[in-house]
This record gives structure tokens, C-alpha cells and sequence, in this order.
């Protein structure tokens, strides 16, 4: 083989070159910490990468949506509990106005009770969670019952997703639960116990007993569902993060670079870069001295 | 005394032949980083008789005829291999800037923000949230249409820039083709500086243009483009870049005497990466983009025309596209812009807090509504860059085995062609002994004629 200054300039130059292009490409990694940054470093590794990453936005959005559920159901939990101690109050008037000993003052006085009662309960129908009436369906935006206790709502169930394959209702249409077509109103109900009390007519007030059991039914039912949504919405949060650290340890796997393994490898790379610049260095001097004879 | 005569001349000839040896030698010292310079040699043989003696014969020029043609051919295919790789890389980019997944990214943040809207779906600020995201997908698809489109641009300047090139360059080969045929049979210094001057001249064409190259034996190169001689002797026939009527970008048209058009003759070069790049690689996402932009707009409107705003409307479109390029006029409807209350997420005029609307859009994750109804909009928009991915990773490593190949063959033309400093100093030490001992001759023959002469 016939070495030339050409040959030998041109292997230096390649040397050097490609010591430091791997060099580059090594600080580039541990600088970055990203071993895909792009597509063309690894296709198939970007691509895994953007569909995890697809997830994780999929998560964020669910973050908001399990959020907004939390506050609904706890609304709607809060006020069905407020009802349900109202009509367990007016049930036990119910009871203790039958008492022969009381007069119909006494009884006046109970039956303003259950007017605030009725109150509590039309208060509670029309709980409201941010700008949203929850028990007004997709109404959200006007009562769900108007001051005669009309459901001015629809039926209109909102599921949302609020963990991957985990959806919840977060509310729950108002007449299903306070106004059931197959059950007793709860406004109706009051209203004729305030009357009886007010006419002092016991029997009545007696033969309502059980039309509150029904009513304190249809709520109690009511706050049991959407207390199971509301459990299933705060395990949901805790499902999403166990996902989502899950989905980031698999991207980061995917596309970012090892630390350490980075770190070595550019240390490898300066040295091999270095000890390319030597040789080069020490070729030059080699031809230089040849020149001097 | 004839003899004698005879000797001086010998010795003459032989200072003549070693002056002519140091001024080769030289000049091959001082053109050892010359780009393309081949070594020249002094080709000198014994003389006839009577004189004998040495006579010199000419300059060789030291060159291997197949190293050089593959040298050639490589140039064209390490320049074209090149400019691809950087074409390639660049689509990449214009389809992914930042490296976060470009319009894959703003589809995942659109539907992240109708999720929020569907926890809230009268809240204003969550709906505008959500018509924004959408209205930045449609941005992210125009500037990415756009970016490719001025990318195209690029490509076609680069072409009709390398034909520009190359018929600047075909005019010197055929002057020095005249040049060199005009120099007789003779092998001199100069001749064979010509010929490397030409032959570098022929590695740029076929850099630029993917010419090939045939030198005769009188080392005249005829020079072809897609199997068209563009250079015969020394005339030469000029390339065009013409504008076509269909796409506007421009052919590369040879008047053979009637128009001719190579673009798809040309070999490995930068000519021809440049228009693979604009008719192919380019054209391809632009398409694979405005089928994305029709198919997003088509499945968009349908969902939310058919849904009722916060304000009891329905019926209002989403997106709008133009009706070629989809990508590059996809924006959000001018009926909706600014009107977040008009987004389609109920199915009733009454009910804004129905979200049967917004379940339907995000039904649009799985639902396969592009390419022909075998992809979701996501893994449209993620084929789309990893596809410019895999083509950019392939051509980078292409680039990086014709540079090898390349490099190979240059340093086997280095181990024919190249010069080596000690070996011209060696030379250089031989003719200036040659030349000590022809000048002792002379000296030595004087003497013997100057006592010849006292007798």
C-alpha cells in the first residue's frame, strides 16, 4: 500500500471527525437526557413514545373531568344528607303530633317546622356545584324545582370518563329522587303534613307516616347511588395516578436516555475523541520531523 | 576527438533529462493538497544510437481509469445520498418542530380539553378552552402544510440551481476537451493538468446532474445525462429547467433536438435528489396531510351539526377547508370562531348540560375515520412523522454508506494518484545526483578534450 500525505490527512480528518460526531451525539444525550428526540432516532421508539404520551393527555383530561365529579357527588351527597334529615325530622313531628295531649298551637308551631322542612328539602333539590344545578339533569343551568316543587329539570344523566375504562354519573335528575311518577313527591308530601298540622286533622297526619318512609326512601336510594359513584370517582383518582406513573416509566423508557449508561458513554466518547486528536497530533509531528532531514 | 564530442552531448542530455526529473518532482511537491491533482512522472528511456544517451519522452500521469470512473459515479451518489438526508431531515422537522409530536400532540390536547369540557359543559372558560384546541390543530395543520409547501420551493430552487450549475460546468469540459485535443499526442506537464482539471469538472456534473462520463483514447470525455450527450467534443447542448404547466415546480428538459425531459433519467445526484424529495417525499405528506384536514373536517362537522350549543343553536359547522389543499386552508369555521357557545355538546336545545355532543367527538379517538376508514385521526397525524421518521433514519444511513464508499474509493485514487512528499524528495535527491554526475562527465570530458587540444 502506497501511504501519501493525502491518504494519511484524509484518515486523520475521518478519525477525527467521527470521534467527534459520537462525541456530539453522546453530550447531546446526557445534556438532553432524551435518547429519541426525534423520529428518525429510533421510528419505532418515537412512535411507542407518542402514543403514550396520546395517554397522558387522555389521563390530564379525566384529571378535570374526575375533579368536577368529586365536587358534584360530594354537593349531591351533602344535600341529600340535608334532606334526608329534614323528612326524618318531619317524620318524627308526624309522630309526635298525634300525642293527644298537644294543642293545635303546639301543633301550628310543628307545622311552621315542616314548612322549613319542605324548605330544606327544595333547598337541597336545587344544590348547586360551581354554575350547575346537580339535580336539574342537563338543565344545569335553572333550578331543578321551582318554589311549588315542579321539577323544571330533564332526565338527562351526565357519565363521564373519570379513569381508563371507568366511567361515573355525576349527577342524578332530580325527579327520579325528590318527584318519582311511581313513587311520592317529597314536596307534596311535606306541604299536605304542613296542612294536617295546621288543621290539626291526626288521622291524616297519621295516614302520612307512610308516604315520608317513602320519601325518605326514594332520597335515602338516591344519596346511596350517588355515593357509590362518588367512592368509584375517588378510587378512580387514585387508579389515574397509579397509570400514569405506570405510562411515564414506559415512555421514559421508550425515548429517554439511561443516566448513567449516558453519562458513561460520553465519557467513552471524549476519550476515544481525545485519543484521536493525540494520534492525529502525533502523525503530524512524525511527518514534520520526516521534512526536517 | 568526435567521441569526445559525442560525450558532451550525452552529458548534456543527461542534465537535461535530471533538470526536467526536479521540475516534475516539484511541481508534484507543490501540488500535494491540489483537490484532484493526479502525480506525474517523468517518462525518460535511452537514447538511439549513435548519441545513445537519455532522452525524456514526456510527463505520465498517474491514474487508474476504473478507480476514477467509480470515483465518479460515487461523487453523484454521496452528493445525492446527502442532499436527501438533509431534504429528509428537514421534512422531518417542518412535521414535527419541536420533537413533541406536532398535530399528533394538538390532537391529544384537543381531546384532553373536550373531556374538561365535558365536566363542565356550560362553563365558558373550559368551552373556549376547548374551541382554542381546536382551532390549534387546524393552525398546526396549515403551518406544517406550509412549511412543506416552502420546503418544496427549496427542493425546486436547489434543481433548477444545480442545472444552472451544470451547464456552466459542461461549457469548461467541452472548452477543455478543445483544450486538450488540441494538444497533440505529446504527454506533457501541461496536457495532464488539463485532464485533471476536466476530470474534476466531470465529478461535479455528476455530482450535480448525475452525468456520465466516456473519455476516448485521444482523452476527450463525451458527457451523457439520462443516456443524452450533452457534451460531445467540445459542443455542448444546454440543460433547461422549465416550468410545468401541472405542478408549476421545474423539469429538466434537454433539446435532443426536441425537448427531452430527464427527470426521471437522471442518476444518483443532487439534481435528482432535489425532485425525489419535491415529487415524492414531499407530495407524499403533503397528501397524507390533506387527507388528515379533509377527514378531520368531514367527521368534526357531522358531530357538531348535528349537536346544540349552550345558546339553543345547532347546525353550525366546525371546520371549513378549501377544496384542494385541504391542509393549507383548514381553519376553524368562520360561523363558530370566537362562539364557544355554539359547540355542538348537547343533543337537545334545552338541556346544555347534556354532553351526548361531546361523547360523540371523543368517540373520534377510536373511530377509524381516516385513510379510507383504517386509521384514527391520531395514528394519521402519527404515521404521518414517524413515516417522515423512517424515511429521514434510512437516508441518513444511506448518507453515511456513500460517504464510506466515497471515502474508500478517494483513497484508492490517493494510493495511484496522490503524492507523497518522501517520495519526491527521494526523486528530487536522485536527478540531483544524476545531474552532479552528467555535469562530472562534462568536466571530466573538458579535461580530456583540453589535454587533447596541448598535445
Amino acid at each position: 500500500m502506497r501511504v501519501t500525505e493525502g491518504l494519511t490527512f484524509s484518515q486523520m480528518r475521518t478519525t477525527v471527525a467521527t470521534a467527534q460526531a459520537r462525541a456530539y451525539a453522546a453530550a447531546d444525550v446526557a445534556s438532553s437526557g432524551k435518547r429519541v428526540a426525534k423520529s428518525s432516532d429510533d421510528p419505532t421508539s418515537y412512535a411507542r413514545g407518542m402514543v403514550m404520551r396520546q395517554s397522558l393527555a387522555k389521563l390530564q383530561g379525566m384529571e378535570r373531568g374526575g375533579s368536577v365529579a368529586i365536587d358534584h357527588l360530594t354537593t349531591a351527597d351533602d344535600a341529600l344528607s340535608a334532606a334526608e334529615t329534614a323528612i326524618t325530622r318531619a317524620r318524627e313531628i308526624a309522630v309526635a303530633s298525634a300525642n293527644a295531649t298537644l294543642s293545635p298551637s303546639d301543633r301550628l308551631a310543628y307545622a311552621e317546622e315542616v314548612a322549613g322542612l319542605r324548605n330544606t328539602v327544595l333547598q337541597a333539590a336545587n344544590a348547586r356545584s360551581g354554575e350547575s344545578y346537580v339535580f336539574a339533569g342537563g338543565r344545569v343551568s335553572a333550578p331543578a324545582y321551582d318554589s311549588l316543587g315542579v321539577y323544571m329539570g330533564d332526565d338527562s344523566v351526565r357519565t363521564i370518563e373519570v379513569s381508563p375504562g371507568e366511567s361515573v354519573d355525576i349527577n342524578a335528575p332530580g325527579h327520579a329522587i325528590f318527584t318519582p311518577a311511581s313513587g311520592a313527591s317529597a314536596f307534596d308530601v311535606l306541604a299536605r303534613l304542613e296542612a294536617n298540622l295546621r288543621s290539626s286533622n291526626i288521622p291524616a297526619v297519621t295516614a302520612q307516616l307512610n308516604e315520608l318512609d317513602t320519601v325518605h326512601q326514594q332520597v335515602t336510594v338516591g344519596r346511596t347511588n350517588l355515593g357509590l359513584e362518588l367512592q368509584r370517582s375517588q378510587a378512580a383518582a387514585i387508579a389515574r395516578d397509579t397509570v400514569r406513573v405506570q405510562i411515564e416509566s414506559a415512555r421514559s423508557a421508550a425515548v429517554d436516555a439511561d443516566t448513567v449508561g449516558s453519562y458513561t458513554a460520553l465519557m467513552q466518547a471524549q476519550q476515544a475523541l481525545e485519543a484521536a486528536i493525540a494520534a492525529a497530533q502525533k502523525m503530524m509531528q512524525t511527518m514534520s520531523n520526516g521534512l526536517s532531514f | 576527438m568526435a567521441n569526445l564530442l559525442q560525450s558532451l552531448s550525452l552529458g548534456a542530455g543527461a542534465m537535461q533529462a535530471s533538470t526536467y526529473g526536479s521540475r516534475v518532482a516539484a511541481n508534484n511537491i507543490a501540488n500535494v493538497s491540489t483537490a484532484g491533482y493526479s502525480r506525474q512522472t517523468l517518462l525518460q528511456s535511452t537514447a538511439s544510437s549513435p548519441l545513445l544517451g537519455v532522452k525524456v519522452d514526456g510527463v505520465a500521469r498517474n491514474i487508474d481509469q476504473s478507480i476514477a470512473r467509480q470515483l465518479r459515479n460515487q461523487s453523484g451518489a454521496s452528493a445525492g445520498s446527502s442532499t436527501r438526508s438533509q431534504y429528509l431531515g428537514r421534512i422531518e422537522s417542518a412535521l414535527d418542530v419541536n420533537g413533541d409530536g406536532g398535530i399528533a400532540a394538538k390532537l391529544d390536547s384537543m381531546f384532553a380539553a373536550y373531556r374538561r369540557m365535558a365536566a363542565s359543559p356550560t362553563d365558558g372558560t373550559t368551552r373556549a378552552a376547548a374551541l382554542a384546541a381546536v382551532g390549534s390543530v387546524a393552525s398546526a395543520v396549515r403551518t406544517t402544510a406550509s412549511n412543506l409547501v416552502e420546503l418544496q420551493r427549496d427542493a425546486d430552487s436547489t434543481v433548477n440551481a444545480a442545472v444552472t450549475e451544470a451547464n456552466s460546468v459542461a461549457a469548461r469540459v467541452a472548452s477543455l476537451n478543445a483544450a486538450i485535443g488540441g494538444m497533440g499526442p505529446v504527454k506533457t506537464q501541461e496536457l495532464s493538468q488539463l485532464i485533471d482539471e476536466r476530470d474534476q469538472a466531470l465529478n461535479r456534473l455528476s455530482e450535480l446532474v448525475g452525468a456520465e462520463a466516456h473519455i476516448d483514447d485521444r482523452n476527450i470525455a463525451t458527457v451523457s445525462v439520462g443516456g443524452v450527450g450533452i457534451v460531445i467534443g467540445d459542443s455542448q447542448r444546454v440543460l433547461r429547467s422549465s416550468a410545468t404547466t401541472v405542478s408549476g415546480f421545474r423539469d429538466i428538459v434537454v433539446d435532443a433536438p426536441t425537448p427531452v425531459i430527464l427527470n426521471d433519467k437522471l442518476g444518483p445526484s443532487i439534481a435528482k435528489s432535489a425532485i425525489d424529495t419535491r415529487d415524492v417525499s414531499i407530495a407524499n405528506r403533503l397528501s397524507e396531510l390533506d387527507t388528515f384536514a379533509r377527514d378531520f373536517a368531514t367527521a368534526a362537522n357531522a358531530i357538531q351539526s348535528a349537536g346544540y350549543g349552550t345558546d339553543g343553536s345547532t347546525g353550525t359547522p366546525l371546520l371549513t377547508t378549501g377544496s384542494a389543499n385541504g391542509a393549507l386552508t383548514l381553519a376553524l369555521d368562520p360561523a363558530i370562531a370566537g362562539q364557544p357557545q355554539k359547540l355542538g355538546t348537547s343533543n337537545s336545545a334545552t338541556s346544555p348540560g347534556n354532553i351526548a355532543g361531546i361523547d360523540a367527538f371523543l368517540g373520534l379517538e377510536t373511530a377509524k375515520v381516516s385513510g379510507g376508514g383504517t386509521q384514527t385521526l391520531q395514528e394519521a397525524a402519527q404515521a404521518n412523522i414517524t413515516n417522515a421518521g423512517s424515511e429521514a433514519a434510512l437516508a441518513a444511513a444511506d448518507e453515511i454508506a456513500q460517504a464510506s464508499r466515497y471515502s474508500q474509493l478517494n483513497a484508492a485514487r490517493e494510493q495511484v494518484s496522490g503524492v507523497s512528499i518522501e517520495d519526491e524528495m527521494l526523486s528530487i535527491e536522485r536527478y540531483q545526483r544524476a545531474y552532479q554526475a552528467a555535469a562530472r562527465v562534462i568536466t571530466t570530458v573538458n579535461e580530456m578534450l583540453d589535454t587533447l587540444m596541448r598535445m
